[in-house]
């Protein structure tokens, strides 16, 4: 008997042991799931609902909190289109990239990388071409940011579109910084010493280090690494925190432990309109730039849904009200729009002066990549 | 007949022990395998392409002096903030044990658990916001004419070391608690009776009976600390870097899993072989302050 009774629980034990592991919870719509087996068996309760006649679902990959899950985003694609939206929100590009090795093709609609990682997914063979005949507002784009070689295939097939563009460049706080800043030089005197903010991510703190050297960081191929490395050592004895978040800096910065570095965009609009002084300003050596930008993923199977969603974020209705958004504005890709803005509203995205050099973010080999982290990663254990 | 019911209870045992062998295997055992497995791989499986064996990560690895500049800066504050720790955890573990009134006693107990119920991550923002330069300890300070106004120790190596200390006292008084619980009362008044000083009986009589409690401490402090990065990047400034930061960047920031795997590796085996020696240590020690002989 006792025997039978031991038996059954073994039996109950392994039982429970394995459900346990084979269990996957189906994360809500505010979750973000943390792999994509998770996104996945979303998607496959929405083609079952789709399939019992209920309204399309489009997959969004994109940062949590950046402009398209606003109340002018999703919402209101979702009433002009009769579908719905679901995000699947990633914290760096690098874990979209594994997000969709790992079972995001097929099952993510439309993501939104940066340009560096626009080509890596393309030459990746993760996205679709973009039939831009179904894209109406694509010859309202500025053209400076279309046909992107990161972005465009051999023959001339379209993969990304750009959404919006930004600087990673210098901001300081005017009531501790009184003199006339117009060079990265600032950073490197006595004057600011332990009051320096510095951006910890390996690529823009290469470039930036590169432009300040006098070379050019958008071409990997012929940069001097010992000299940008020595230039950041001798930044560091400047330095008093590494950040890597907006909360990174703004921390420091309102306490006044920094008080200048380089900064995003973004990070000097939410500092000015918090009430805190902030200058955003353009070296004239030149400045780091971005742009981001809207693919349709491999194997969707709503292709024409994902057209419309990229003609609606990159349209006119859209990119007015995320470049005018109090607090949140972001810099337009739409001529119709950036022709409507006030000269307050450009502004307030640092926009109404252009950067004179901008220095896009390069596409790095992986050996390139490994190089660069290596010297940011001495730079920081020196 | 003996030896038959000797069998059976064996078999039963052995039954009863599966489930959690097939844990350890499935959680343990499985991913250390993978992890040595991947540490020879040559970057990263790309579109389910394994990318071939390489020695090279280990090559470049002890080429480098970044890991083992990292991983000596991280073993010097792992066995700082260890050793914290342990001075400030015996005098706690012991008021806890012995001086505190039983029915207090649940009460203290649940002030040092308070702190799990909460992020990580939010303890150390919140710590953060004490060492700031205007925060409060600052103010304190500076009130007190200790520090002078506007400086603060964040973004330096002393607010990692009081971060890590805060994070990990728990751990180790939790761990010191269980031990000098059980030792007897009449042990400690026998120590008194025969002469011994308040200094000598905690030598010879309450360190080597909580050295179980203090090996359990040790480990549960020192291996996550030494592994630790997210302290060291938040509140570590311009020399916050440590050897966990290193590994995360293969990772997360260019995604070379060889070479992340291979520093893990070697971080791994190191720790292990300074595990052991701390243990062999602590038992000698025990053996010599306790009189016995080997």
């Amino acid at each position: 008997m006792k025997k039978i009774i031991l038996s059954m629980l073994i039996l109950c034990t392994g039982l429970w042991l394995f459900t346990g592991c084979g269990k996957k919870e189906t994360p809500s719509e505010a979750e973000t799931p943390s792999t994509m087996e998770e996104a996945s068996s979303e998607e496959t309760e929405t083609e079952v609902e789709t399939e019992s006649g209920e309204v399309p679902t489009l997959v969004v990959a994109n940062w949590k909190g950046y402009g398209a899950d606003e109340d002018f985003g999703a919402p209101r694609f979702e009433e002009l289109y009769n579908c719905k939206v679901e995000f699947v929100y990633f914290n760096s590009v690098e874990e979209l990239y594994t997000m969709l090795q790992t079972g995001g093709i097929g099952n993510i609609d439309v993501a939104l990388p940066s340009t560096v990682y626009t080509q890596t997914f393309r030459e990746s063979g993760m996205l679709e071409p973009i039939d831009t005949s179904k894209v109406p507002c694509y010859g309202d784009l500025i053209e400076a940011y279309l046909n992107l070689p990161e972005a465009t295939g051999e023959n001339g097939e379209v993969y990304a579109l750009p959404w919006t563009w930004g600087t990673t460049s210098l901001g300081y706080n005017p009531e501790a910084v009184t003199e006339e800043v117009t060079t990265w030089d600032v950073l490197y005197g006595d004057a600011y010493k332990g009051k320096v903010a510095f951006f910890d991510d390996y690529v823009t703190a290469l470039m930036t280090s590169a432009i300040h050297t006098g070379q050019n960081p958008s071409d990997p191929d012929h940069l001097d690494l010992q000299a940008v490395k020595e230039d950041l050592l001798a930044l560091k004895e400047n330095v008093c925190t590494y950040w890597a978040s907006y909360d990174d800096y703004l921390n420091p910065y309102t306490s006044g432990e920094v008080v200048i570095g380089n900064m995003w965009a973004g990070t000097a609009t939410q500092l000015k309109n918090s009430g805190t002084p902030c200058n955003y300003i353009y070296p004239v050596e030149g400045t780091v730039g971005y742009v981001d930008m809207w693919c349709i993923i491999k194997d969707t199977d709503c292709y024409d849904l994902a057209c419309k969603w990229l003609d609606f974020m990159c349209g006119e209705e859209f990119q007015y009200n995320f470049a005018t958004v109090e607090g949140n504005a972001h810099n337009t890709v739409n001529n119709k729009v950036y022709e409507k803005l006030t000269d307050e509203q450009k502004a307030a995205v640092w926009a109404l002066e252009t950067p004179s050099k901008v220095y896009m973010q390069p596409v790095l080999t992986p050996e390139q990549q490994n190089d660069w982290l290596e010297v940011w990663n001495e730079v920081k254990a020196n | 007949m003996k030896t038959k019911t000797k069998k059976n209870s064996f078999k039963i045992g052995s039954l009863w022990a599966g489930p959690s062998a097939l844990m350890l295997l499935c959680l343990s055992l499985i991913p250390l395998a993978m992890l040595l497995l991947f540490s020879f791989m040559d970057g990263n499986i790309t579109n389910g392409v394994f990318p071939g064996w390489t020695i090279e990560n280990f090559q470049k690895m002890f080429s480098s002096n970044v890991f083992s500049k990292l991983m000596a800066k991280s073993l010097g504050i792992g066995a700082l903030v260890t050793v914290i720790c342990i001075l400030i955890s015996y005098p706690m573990a012991w008021g806890m044990a012995k001086a505190a009134k039983p029915h207090n006693r649940s009460m203290l107990m649940m002030l040092i658990i308070l702190p799990f119920f909460t992020s990580q991550l939010l303890l150390i923002y919140a710590m953060m916001m004490i060492l700031q330069s205007g925060g409060i300890l600052m103010t304190l300070l500076g009130a007190l004419g200790i520090t002078t106004d506007g400086t603060s120790i964040l973004y330096t190596p002393k607010a990692v070391i009081l971060v890590l200390v805060y994070e990990y006292l728990p751990y180790m008084v939790l761990c010191l608690y269980t031990s000098l619980e059980s030792i007897g009362d009449n042990l400690v008044q026998a120590s008194r009776v025969l002469g011994a000083g308040t200094f000598r009986t905690f030598i010879n009589v309450v360190f080597p009976m909580s050295i179980p409690g203090l090996l359990s401490g040790i480990l549960l402090v020192m291996v996550p600390v030494t592994g630790s990065f997210a302290e060291s990047a938040l509140v570590g400034g311009p020399n916050g870097m440590m050897v966990g930061s290193l590994i995360n960047s293969q990772y997360n920031t260019v995604l070379n899993m060889g070479y992340g795997a291979s520093l893990s590796c070697v971080f791994l085996i190191i720790l292990s072989i300074i595990m052991a020696v701390v243990r062999m240590l602590v038992n000698l020690a025990e053996r010599r302050i306790g009189g016995e002989t080997e």
